[in-house]
């Protein structure tokens, strides 16, 4: 390797005057002073669905450094202080390093043959003896598109069960139902390129400034160049993200729906709907049948300022403010994350937001669009667009139709009897049937359900039990605990793969240095235990990454999520793509169902004539707005538990804590969980701040630090939930959404007193 | 080949050198001096000193075991409590039982909402003036939004006026040599 002459300059310069004034250069000092030695790694943030580009900083075999990747449209180079340190969680303590199978109670050191063949084994007991639906997999939203691919191969296409879950279904599913119910397809129609065109931010449920910083700075970023940019909130809680803004609706937790209503009533009233765009795109409907325009308004009526104000709490003048504010602005961008998706009525909350977009037209143009924000890198990559729930199979197919289940059956080579028709158990059935010995064996890859589950003590008796399989790269976790077999799998940066973020940008990352200790792909895991399971020929075909992406690909075909253009030869040089990408030449896809997306631009014309939309996942090409109505919380406050307890991110970690914890810069920033009260709460029940605590729901108690803060309003508490020592979610309550099957985390009711 | 190394680029280099490992060396000493802050309810540091039996009264009555007596040698405050706020921060109790526990008049309530010095932040080294977004001032301050707040660029900011000293910032900043530090008062 050829010296720079500037490095050669410095490298005698330095020599030269230490041996001036005596000093003796340490041995390698030279190389960690002056060399440059380190090559760059075009990748992806490991943590939140942002999908921030990193380039990862590797020198002499070790990954030294991370930064934000100059070139990627996404951040350009600003990453957030969790993607700051990323580095340091790949040599952390807590990697697991080694097989281990759990003999008699103990933890001992296996080879990968014996665990191998040992889960191989147990697995075809279980199937023998009590069918295909006695086992399960449960994955995750952080795994490669790759990883969930050829588990959802293994276990929906071999084994024959559907009970392949992920926990998208804990964060997304509500988004994915009401994008389905509302719009017909999956996933957002506009990218983060509308954030610099939107007149008006209206952030529901969502604390952008911490749980998507990135996205927050790109917000704030185009409000300082644009101070006519409004920001409007509503969320239950003040957070960081109030910087920004304009207007703020405080809303009881979980009585938000009403808002959304009466938002919608009075943009209709003051005429701000767009009346042409409803005429040509647009049906209405109840929960029963299909409505007109003139009975959605008379279904609408009920919706008045005062009685929104009279549910939720906030004052009548604000929901009319917030209304004309949206209204007025010529591009209205929505975002939301958990504080719509988590609720037991999620999907009609997420149909309501998509509502105001659909009366106002501001859906389809640059500036405008009803965008659900994702809380995981590859949640819509890998478990939303690649199948990996109980009810889908891969590209947006579903399971209950002959048709899908024929095309997937062909390209996984296995008979297509062996995909049942029939959606298996979604998370909270499968963990409820696994306390009840329905299920005998899961296997649990990359995540870390005794933790993140809602009323999670519940659920770790069935984990007791039942044969428990986690492949996961870190130990011991929550859920390794309950587990039988332990297996080291490869992390970020140890392996190659692709990620598919919010925007639908499908973006890859690449291999830098090998796996630490034993630890391999958790794709090669599964295809070495489907081997050993006896699916030889299923499985023994795939020799790279490349080979699972390429058939993968192969089945976005012609669909709406077409994928075909974004091959690895291409994604390794660009900054991700946005499809459709139907083929190598096409740039990607900005905005659907309109022109310019190529399923749009194959329609016939006779379609699309008089319309600037089509929402080709409805059978007459328009979108629903839905009349639904405005129901509470699961489990509202009273007088036994007067507080409405919510849960959370904050900036510095990241869900159960497995990475982020083992990054001692980002523990001193914050060290521990804590309870957020009220001052005016707080003094009523003579709390102080830091004051031990002891908080109680109808599911569990927790011992906590008090936080005397004016975040959350009075009647509200929140925790922050990344802590396995204060462990948030034995007191959320697991009622779902009957439609989407999502978790209420976000609002139970609870007391609180002092310790 | 023409890559000669010229006389001047030569003593240019040996300088930086010099220069490189002049201001790592003063910055080791500056935050040495700043590593410590006086406990609240002192008037000036001078009387600090002269008043301060070293009994320690105070020490034990902190709540947060944020008090501890300076042991490095050659401190002004050597032998006397002080507060270091990277190892435990000042949590600006509502009563100060340290000034209460205080029989020789070297804390003194009277003075207790005098700050105990004023945070100042190393733009050097500081992750959000690097462009990284890092927000654990501001949002671990008690004050945020008077004492310490965001520009337009994201970056926090110190409100001097409004600044306590209390050093929580300090103590969560999340860099390895902290980025914000507290300045003592001067006088």
């Amino acid at each position: 390797m050829a010296l720079k002459r500037r490095e050669f300059l410095k490298a005698s310069a330095a020599a030269a005057a230490a041996a001036s004034i005596g000093v003796t250069l340490m041995p390698g000092m030279e190389k960690t002073v002056f060399a440059d030695s380190t090559t760059w790694h075009k990748s992806v943030c490991r943590f939140c669905g942002t999908g921030c580009g990193v380039m990862i900083g590797e020198k002499n075999g070790k990954v030294v450094s991370v930064k934000g990747d100059l070139e990627n449209t996404i951040n350009k180079g600003h990453l957030c202080v969790k993607g700051f340190y990323l580095h340091k969680v790949v040599y952390a303590k807590t990697r697991l390093l080694h097989p281990m199978i759990k003999k008699n109670g103990k933890w001992e050191r296996v080879s990968w043959d014996e665990a191998l063949d040992y889960v191989a084994k147990k697995f075809n007991e279980i199937r023998k003896q009590y069918g295909p639906d006695a086992l399960a997999f449960y994955g995750s939203g952080q795994a490669e598109t790759e990883e969930t691919y050829m588990a959802n191969k293994l276990f929906k296409g071999c084994i024959g069960t559907n009970n392949m879950e992920g926990n998208p279904r804990l964060c997304m599913a509500s988004a994915v139902g009401g994008y389905l119910t509302s719009l017909g397809k999956d996933e957002p129609a506009g990218t983060y390129a509308d954030i610099e065109k939107a007149e008006l931010f209206l952030l529901v449920g969502s604390n952008t400034a911490e749980s998507h910083p990135i996205i927050f700075e790109r917000i704030m970023r185009h409000k300082n160049k644009n101070p006519d940019v409004k920001i409007v909130i509503i969320d239950p809680r003040k957070t960081p993200t109030d910087q920004v803004a304009d207007l703020h609706l405080f809303p009881r937790p979980g009585w938000d729906l009403a808002i959304l209503h009466a938002m919608a009533r009075i943009i209709i009233k003051e005429g701000y709907a767009d009346e042409e765009f409803i005429k040509n795109h647009v049906n209405f409907r109840d929960n029963e049948k299909a409505l007109t325009f003139e009975e959605y308004k008379q279904f609408l009526e009920k919706y008045t300022p005062e009685y929104a104000a009279k549910v939720s709490g906030v004052s009548p003048d604000e929901i009319v403010k917030a209304a004309r504010m949206f209204g007025q602005a010529k591009t209205a961008m929505s975002m939301w994350t958990m504080g719509l998706n988590q609720r037991t009525r999620g999907v009609w909350a997420n149909n309501l937001v998509t509502n105001l977009h659909l009366l106002t037209g501001k859906i389809g143009v640059p500036g405008s669009d009803s965008f659900s924000l994702t809380g995981q890198p590859n949640a819509c990559g890998g478990v939303r667009e690649g199948g990996g729930l109980c009810h889908l199979l891969p590209a947006h197919r579903l399971v209950k139709n002959p048709k899908h289940r024929a095309e997937v059956a062909k390209v996984w080579g296995v008979p297509v009897e062996n995909i049942q028709p029939k959606p298996g158990k979604h998370t909270i059935a499968m963990f409820t049937a696994l306390n009840k010995g329905e299920i005998k064996g899961i296997y649990i890859m990359c995540t870390n359900p005794a933790q993140s589950l809602p009323n999670a003590s519940k659920y770790w008796k069935g984990l007791k039990e039942q044969f428990v399989v986690v492949a996961e790269s870190f130990f011991p976790t929550a859920t390794t605990e309950y587990a039988d077999v332990v297996l080291p799998a490869a992390f970020w940066a140890e392996k190659e793969g692709v990620y598919g973020c919010t925007e639908r940008r499908s973006q890859y990352m690449e291999k830098v240095i090998d796996p630490q200790g034993e630890a391999r792909w958790d794709a090669w895991i599964l295809r070495d235990l489907a081997i050993r399971m006896g699916f030889k020929k299923e499985f023994e075909k795939y020799k790279t990454a490349e080979d699972i992406w390429n058939e993968y690909i192969s089945l976005t075909k012609g669909t709406d999520m077409d994928l075909s253009g974004a091959t690895y030869r291409r994604l390794k040089k660009v900054r991700g793509l946005t499809w459709p990408v139907p083929s190598e030449d096409h740039p990607g896809t900005y905005k659907r169902y309109t022109k310019g997306d190529p399923v749009f631009d194959a329609l016939p014309e006779e379609k699309k004539k008089g319309r600037r939309m089509y929402f080709y996942g409805k059978p007459d090409g328009k979108a629903i707005v839905w009349a639904r109505p405005d129901k509470g919380p699961e489990e509202p406050t009273d007088a036994e538990y007067p507080l409405a307890l919510s849960t959370g991110r904050v900036l510095e970690h990241w869900h159960t804590r497995t990475m982020t914890g083992t990054v001692p810069e980002l523990n001193r920033a914050v060290p521990k969980a804590y309870v957020e009260i009220n001052p005016e709460d707080a003094k009523k029940m003579g709390i102080a701040d830091k004051d031990q605590v002891i908080v109680e729901t109808r599911r569990g108690k927790l011992k906590i630090e008090a936080r005397v803060i004016d975040r959350p309003k009075p009647g509200t508490i929140f925790i922050p939930w990344h802590w396995e020592e204060w462990m948030a979610n034995i007191l959320t309550i697991d009622a779902f959404d009957p439609g989407s099957k999502e978790p209420e985390y976000k609002v139970c009711a609870a007391r609180l007193r002092k310790a | 080949m023409d890559d000669r190394i010229s006389r001047k680029d030569f003593f240019r280099e040996a300088l930086n050198f010099f220069r490189d490992q002049l201001s790592h060396a003063s910055r080791q000493s500056k935050s040495g001096t700043e590593r410590f802050v006086l406990p609240p309810g002192v008037e000036s540091p001078e009387l600090y000193l002269e008043k301060c039996n070293q009994c320690y009264d105070c020490v034990g009555k902190c709540p947060h075991y944020a008090l501890q007596v300076c042991r490095q040698t050659g401190h002004f405050a050597e032998g006397c409590p002080v507060i270091e706020p990277r190892r435990q921060p000042c949590y600006w109790c509502s009563d100060f039982p340290c000034i209460a526990a205080c029989s020789t008049g070297a804390l003194q309530m009277s003075f207790k909402e005098r700050s105990l010095g004023t945070a100042v932040i190393d733009p050097e080294s500081c992750l959000a003036y690097q462009g990284n977004c890092c927000q654990a001032c501001v949002n671990n301050c008690p004050l945020a939004g008077t004492a310490i707040q965001f520009d337009r660029q994201l970056r926090p900011v110190v409100q001097a006026a409004a600044c306590t000293g209390c050093g929580i910032c300090t103590f969560y900043c999340p860099t390895e040599v902290p980025a914000i530090t507290i300045e003592l008062n001067k006088g």
